[in-house]
């Protein structure tokens, strides 16, 4: 290749036969080795790992602090399995639990005892847990009532969920009406479906009336009167 | 840069060609012996990357991964008690065609001694010996064909700037091609 002739110093004194030569030996001969690509694959795997290895190096550690608080929580989470695996062994058999003739719970040592359908390839499986009951939502009309040691959780037929407090009387006076005598209930309104009551669930009291549509909401009657705390969407308060 | 596997990729991309030639010639154009010396390069560049100073090269990374491999170059011919000769380059080479290399700075060279494999292996050895920055400048003007004021708007410098970096740069080159023709032994260290 040729210098470029437009270049400022294509017109400046006639080279030297040196530098004719050096031009000529660039230009014609000069033919740079390669390197191997499956060597230079390599170099650049092994320096994308250096840079990673490089990058967590360079991460934060813990502080002495950070390292204390995670030890107590780790501590305390050994000490609380401890104290549920201790209330467990202490428990008889529940409900459909397999007992062996001599009232003792089966162990891997006595698998070859079990029935086939309790034991796996690796020793016993674990015991199917029972399914659970579905859950039948109350009739309109029900009147529920908590005492001070009670805590309810009901499903009405619109679907909503009530959270009954403790020392708490209501009564479901529609499917997304309750009347709230007196204590605290929290309310998870179901929004409207095709196949379910919709519109606006109400919650009364002596002295007001909540409304709500698709909300999460609490109302509490006591001595000063109804109170109302909102956790999602609002509500209308009447009266 | 540290740390991060995409500017390791994008300095192998920059970076690994020219220190094989660099490393290549050095190590007696001993191909395995230089791949090793190149990798333990890079991958040491990317483990010490907090020593580089970008301001002491003007953010040219070059001068610095050169500066690593001079000392992997000089750790690899001490373990293996290997002198950087280029015995395969001169055992090609017979007296007459050394004569006509020297004769280099006092008669034109025949079009078809340019033509020959041992002039490439000349002309790659002496542009292996020079500092990157000329080599870099000859590549630019005598290989790519770039006029000068090119060069100058790539590397942000004057006209002037260039042509006086390749004056010198062209004096280095028939210094390192002269040193080879007489068969003297090749720049091993600083």
């Amino acid at each position: 290749m040729t210098p470029n002739p437009d270049s400022p110093d294509a017109g400046a004194d006639q080279p030297s036969v040196g530098d004719q030569n050096v031009q000529r030996l660039l230009s014609q001969a000069y033919d740079p080795e390669v390197p191997d690509p499956a060597f230079a694959e390599r170099v650049r795997q092994r320096m994308r790992s250096a840079a990673r290895l490089r990058r967590e190096a360079a991460r934060p550690r813990l502080t002495l602090p950070g390292v204390l608080i995670w030890a107590a929580a780790a501590a305390a989470a050994i000490v609380a399995l401890g104290i549920l695996l201790r209330g467990a062994m202490k428990e008889g058999p529940r409900p459909g639990e397999y007992v062996m003739e001599s009232g003792e719970r089966p162990t891997a040592s006595v698998s070859a005892a079990l029935p086939r359908y309790l034991v796996d390839k690796e020793g016993l499986t674990a015991r199917p847990r029972p399914p659970a009951e579905p859950v039948q939502p109350v009739a309109v009309g029900s009147r529920i009532e908590t005492q001070a040691d009670q805590r309810r959780r009901v499903v009405l037929p619109d679907g909503s969920v009530l959270y009954v407090n403790r020392s708490t009387s209501l009564q479901v006076e529609a499917a997304r009406h309750v009347r709230l005598a007196q204590g605290e209930v929290y309310v998870e309104v179901a929004p409207p479906k095709p196949d379910r009551p919709g519109g606006t669930f109400t919650v009364s009291t002596a002295t007001r009336t909540v409304s709500a549509l698709g909300t999460r909401f609490a109302v509490r009657v006591d001595s000063t009167g109804t109170n109302v705390a909102v956790t999602q969407g609002e509500v209308g308060v009447s009266g | 840069m540290a740390g991060n596997t995409q500017a390791a990729e994008l300095l192998a991309e920059a970076a690994l060609e020219p220190l094989y030639r660099f490393c290549l010639y050095r190590l007696g154009r001993d191909e395995h012996l230089c791949q090793d010396v190149v990798q333990e390069t890079l991958v040491r560049a990317i483990r010490e990357m907090n020593q580089y100073d970008p301001a002491r090269s003007g953010g040219d990374i070059f001068p610095w991964l050169t500066g690593l491999a001079r000392n992997e170059i000089r750790r690899a011919l001490t373990d293996r008690k290997h002198a950087a000769s280029l015995e395969a380059l001169w055992n090609k080479m017979d007296k007459e065609l050394l004569s006509l290399y020297a004769k280099l700075e006092s008669q034109p060279f025949a079009e078809e001694l340019l033509l020959r494999a041992e002039t490439r292996e000349m002309v790659n050895a002496a542009m292996s010996q020079l500092p990157p920055q000329y080599g870099r400048a000859l590549e630019d003007k005598y290989v790519l064909g770039r006029s000068v004021r090119e060069i100058a708007k790539a590397w942000k410098t004057s006209d002037k700037a260039v042509e006086s970096l390749l004056s010198r740069a062209r004096k280095a080159f028939r210094t390192a091609f002269l040193a080879l023709a007489g068969n003297l032994e090749l720049e091993t260290s600083t």
